[in-house]
């Protein structure tokens, strides 16, 4: 489960240089489908990947910035500007985790057709 | 069943997925907002000085090298002017794109298509901007760009601009947008020479927008010709003109048409208020070397706007052959609009001369087909306009024009603004596209003396300014911009839209507007005041700016020798209050026989010992402000306030408390009793402390001017957060130092000529357009504290200066 989330991260991270904010769903959905044991361990990997990534990419930009505009969002959002951190890492972990567990449903439908026809065509 | 639970899973993600990447309501969309890869948080600048860049763009003609100093100001090195203008379109857009199109889409009334129809107060986007396409901004822009078009030295400029802010759009994917974007959800267009002739029409409706023609009439109809020579002069008892008074006018005049007879208009009323804001005004002045400690003149210049984040102003340096200029620029338009160069220095302050009059039509039936002038039916014109709106239907409204300009309201429709009546037509300068006031800048850019600075004048329209100008010798200031000859009184009412008579026929040649050059004084001054005595030949509208400001001015540069540089930075934050001093001694002299309780006393006190400096940290002030605001509406309240009448000045209000203590205009005709001054005085002072105690608590440092005013910076599209609030600084508006709640200095100058000239100054803003930058907002702190910063002005693209901090290349490709 750690090395699903682990993967999910590091495809997320790469996928989002290049794509869309939602390549983030992507990459945990794909890892999910490929390697994930349980829905549980896909949803909780997915939880781990997406808020660990973007918390702490914006966590590191905050510090980095010295805040400025973190302090300028919470005001304008109206929240502490912490908040505003932590609901970014939460949005993460919640578009990771659903997509992840969506990938682990998807997954299981696509290994079961495979394992059928391998059987069918008695190749194993 | 597994097929069920992938399938639902996945529609549940993808659902979620969708649901984060759209807006709802005001709220951006969360998932794409927050994303720390393409969201807001991208647009946190990590280093507080840019890299050294080398971008190759298309379109350039040869390389540019911009340097950038340590306050963020681009220094532009072109080899020629198409590539000096594109890249300065390309650092603008860099620094400001949101703020540059935004303001072009208000200009055009485009908000709905960006906002959706949304609550912006009183009003909804789709009334503002039916209100924009209803008054002529868009025609105004598209005959301004019809004589750029013509003009093919302009055209050229204007392309060059716009072929940089396209290049550098072009540059950006979603995840550079400016912060803005995100928030409302939305991209970026081209840029075009359009959106700058849209630009300058907002600046016109700003500073030449404002029309009290519909509220005269009324005030005309209520209180009589006799009451309104009284409160309303054509000329102010107390002025000081710009153009000093018994100047000879040693011209002909052009001969005028006034009508015989008076015309009545219908009074229109019940529309809900929504005007540009009061004129602040502006500051400028520059004195002759006779009156320096370097013998060579000086020049100042500070203009008043509303202060807004990112500010209107954009710092730059301009190089390439043949032009070497700094100063201050819009981001929407190319080339310098007050600043310097190395022969020269010039400034601008708004002139209040009448530019925008209203007529009413006559029309032959409800088709609006037809309408009745110079004794015949002549034949309406119909312009349609869309109103796309987001999320929403495409709204249509026709806009009637007839030859005076557009009529902005059918009968029973209501507008935004108090001075629209409706079925009536408006004429209004900035629909012609007579002028080319990008001309005069390219041109003031490039002046080398004072016969360069007059041509340049020549093709600027509106809105009219007072241009100051010193170069090493020579000192002058003209009231500048094209000005119809108007019989006395013409335009000070609604006027008849079928007599010809009223009409805009003949203009001021350029050489019989008010000027002066190098007069006895040795010093010249503009304060928003009348431009001229009454002896000058033409009539420019009535209701300038008070007298206290420039009377100021005046008295300052009047007494003052050897004047340094640093003597026009304390003087451009002088917080004397003229009006308090003419008029606070005969209020106390009132006070000081009554029964007072003790903090009544202290206030009293308070006021007694006050040096009549509006400085921040001073008490009296605040109570002077607020006791103020409650005698003039005390005295005029009763009689002005419901229907749709225009209030008289502060001015008049101050002579009348202090020189008319028998005038009825005290008596509140609301009630039976028959008040007079004096207890209209005690009266107002007693809630003016009562309120001031309620608010704050028994005086205390809360009290202070500073804290009270509380001087705030809005963003502007408003976004809480994004402005800088509750600044602790000194001044009013009747104030050189004019800084309001909302509105004071956007730019502050001073300029030594001679050999080598030397510039100061500073904008309450910074130069980056992103609230996420550090230089969003660095120049507000040292702005408030009255601080000016040196100008680095380089001589060449080579010179070495410790303060260049960073340098962009742009290569052609």
């Amino acid at each position: 489960m750690i090395v699903d989330a682990i993967l999910m991260l590091a495809a997320a991270a790469l996928l989002e240089l290049i794509g869309p904010w939602w390549t983030l769903g992507i990459a945990s959905f794909v890892v999910a489908a490929i390697r994930s044991g349980s829905g549980k361990d896909a949803t909780m990997a997915g939880l781990i990947a997406g808020l660990l990534l973007w918390l702490g990419v914006s966590l590191f930009i905050h510090l980095g910035s010295g805040g400025v505009l973190t302090v300028r969002i919470a005001e304008m959002m109206q929240l502490p500007a912490f908040v505003v951190i932590v609901l970014t890492g939460i949005l993460g972990g919640v578009v990771a985790s659903v997509s992840a567990f969506s990938g682990f449903q998807v997954g299981v439908l696509i290994k079961r057709g495979e394992s059928s026809g391998a059987r069918r065509f008695g190749i194993f | 069943m597994k097929m069920l639970k992938a399938l639902f899973s996945f529609s549940a993600a993808f659902i979620l997925i969708f649901v984060l990447n759209v807006k709802w309501g005001q709220l951006p969309p969360l998932g794409k907002f927050f994303d720390p890869f393409h969201g807001f948080w991208s647009n946190a600048e990590i280093s507080q000085f840019r890299d050294n860049l080398l971008l190759h763009l298309n379109g350039l003609h040869a390389p540019v090298r911009v340097r950038f100093d340590d306050r963020g100001v681009p220094h532009i090195f072109a080899e020629n002017e198409h590539d000096l203008y594109f890249a300065q379109g390309f650092v603008a857009a860099r620094d400001r794109l949101w703020q540059m199109e935004f303001q072009t889409h208000a200009a055009a009334g485009r908000l709905s298509e960006i906002l959706g129809n949304i609550s912006l107060g009183a009003i909804t986007t789709l009334d503002y901007d039916l209100h924009q396409r209803r008054i002529g901004m868009t025609y105004g822009a598209r005959n301004t760009l019809a004589t750029i078009e013509n003009d093919s030295l302009m055209s050229n400029v204007l392309a060059a601009h716009a072929a940089g802010v396209n290049a550098y759009i072009q540059s950006l994917s979603p995840r550079d947008y400016p912060l803005e974007y995100k928030i409302m959800d939305y991209a970026p267009e081209p840029w075009t020479a359009y959106k700058t002739c849209l630009f300058l029409k907002l600046m016109s409706w700003t500073l030449a927008g404002r029309s009290s023609d519909l509220q005269m009439s009324n005030t005309l109809a209520k209180f009589g010709p006799e009451i309104v020579a009284d409160l309303f002069p054509d000329y102010p008892q107390n002025m000081e003109p710009v153009i000093p008074t018994g100047t000879p006018w040693s011209f002909q005049p052009l001969p005028l048409r006034k009508p015989a007879g008076n015309f009545s208009p219908r009074a229109a009323q019940g529309i809900t208020p929504f005007e540009p804001g009061p004129h602040s005004g502006s500051n400028n002045w520059a004195v002759s070397g006779k009156k320096t400690a370097s013998g060579f003149p000086i020049l100042a210049n500070d203009p008043h706007l509303d202060l807004r984040m990112p500010s209107i102003w954009y710092e730059v340096q301009l190089v390439a052959p043949g032009v070497n200029v700094y100063g201050v620029s819009f981001p929407a338009a190319p080339g310098v609009i007050i600043g310097f160069n190395a022969k020269i220095a010039w400034g601008v302050t708004n002139s209040a001369a009448d530019v925008m009059d209203w007529y009413e039509i006559k029309f032959k039936d409800e088709n609006l087909r037809e309408y009745f002038h110079d004794g015949q039916w002549k034949p309406t014109k119909r312009v349609l306009e869309e109103i796309k709106i987001r999320n929403g239907n495409t709204v249509t409204d026709t806009v009637i024009f007839t030859h005076h300009g557009p009529v902005p309201l059918r009968t029973g429709q209501t507008g935004i603004s108090r001075q629209v009546p409706p079925l009536h037509a408006l004429r209004w300068l900035a629909h012609d596209g007579s002028g080319n006031e990008l001309l005069t800048f390219y041109r003031l850019n490039r002046a080398g003396n004072y016969e360069d600075f007059v041509e340049a004048l020549k093709s600027y329209a509106c809105p009219a300014q007072n241009f100051v100008f010193a170069d090493e010798k020579d000192i002058a200031i003209w009231h500048n911009g094209y000005f119809p000859a108007k019989w006395p009184g013409q335009g000070k009412y609604i006027g008849d839209g079928s007599d010809p008579r009223y009409d805009w026929s003949e203009w001021i040649p350029h050489q019989q507007k008010p000027h002066i050059k190098n007069p006895k004084r040795e010093f010249v001054s503009s304060a928003n005041q009348n431009a001229a005595d009454p002896d000058y030949p033409y009539y420019l509208g009535w209701d300038f700016a008070p007298y206290y400001r420039g009377a100021r001015i005046n008295e300052w540069l009047r007494s003052t020798g050897d004047i340094r540089p640093e003597d026009f930075r304390i003087m451009q934050l002088d917080n004397k209050n003229l009006k308090a001093e003419a008029v606070l001694p005969s209020l106390l002299t009132v006070l000081a026989k009554q029964e007072l309780t003790a903090p009544q006393n202290k206030c009293l006190e308070e006021l007694q010992h006050w040096d009549y400096f509006s400085d921040a940290d001073k008490i009296a002030p605040s109570i002077f402000s607020v006791w103020w605001e409650k005698l003039y509406n005390g005295i005029w309240k009763d009689e002005f306030g419901d229907e749709n009448l225009y209030w008289p000045s502060s001015d008049r209000t101050a002579s009348l408390l202090a020189e008319e203590p028998e005038a009825t205009w005290y008596d509140d005709v609301t009630t039976i009793e028959v008040e007079n001054r004096d207890e209209l005085i005690l009266r107002t002072f007693k809630m003016t402390i009562s309120e001031l105690t309620e608010k704050y608590g028994p005086m205390n440092e809360k009290w202070q001017w500073g804290v009270h005013k509380s001087t705030d910076i809005l963003h502007a599209a408003r976004i809480p957060g994004f402005g800088k609030m509750d600044l602790n600084v000194g001044g009013d508006l009747a104030i050189i130092n004019a800084t309001g709640k909302h509105e004071g200095p956007s730019w502050r100058m001073v300029v030594a000529l001679g050999p080598d000239v030397q510039g100061w100054g500073i904008y309450p803003g910074g130069q980056s357009g992103n609230p996420g930058s550090k230089r969003y907002d660095d120049f507000v702190d040292a702005w408030a504290a009255g601080e000016l910063a040196d100008l680095l002005f380089l001589k060449s693209a080579t010179e070495q200066n410790v303060r260049l901090v960073a340098e962009l290349d742009l290569m052609t490709k």
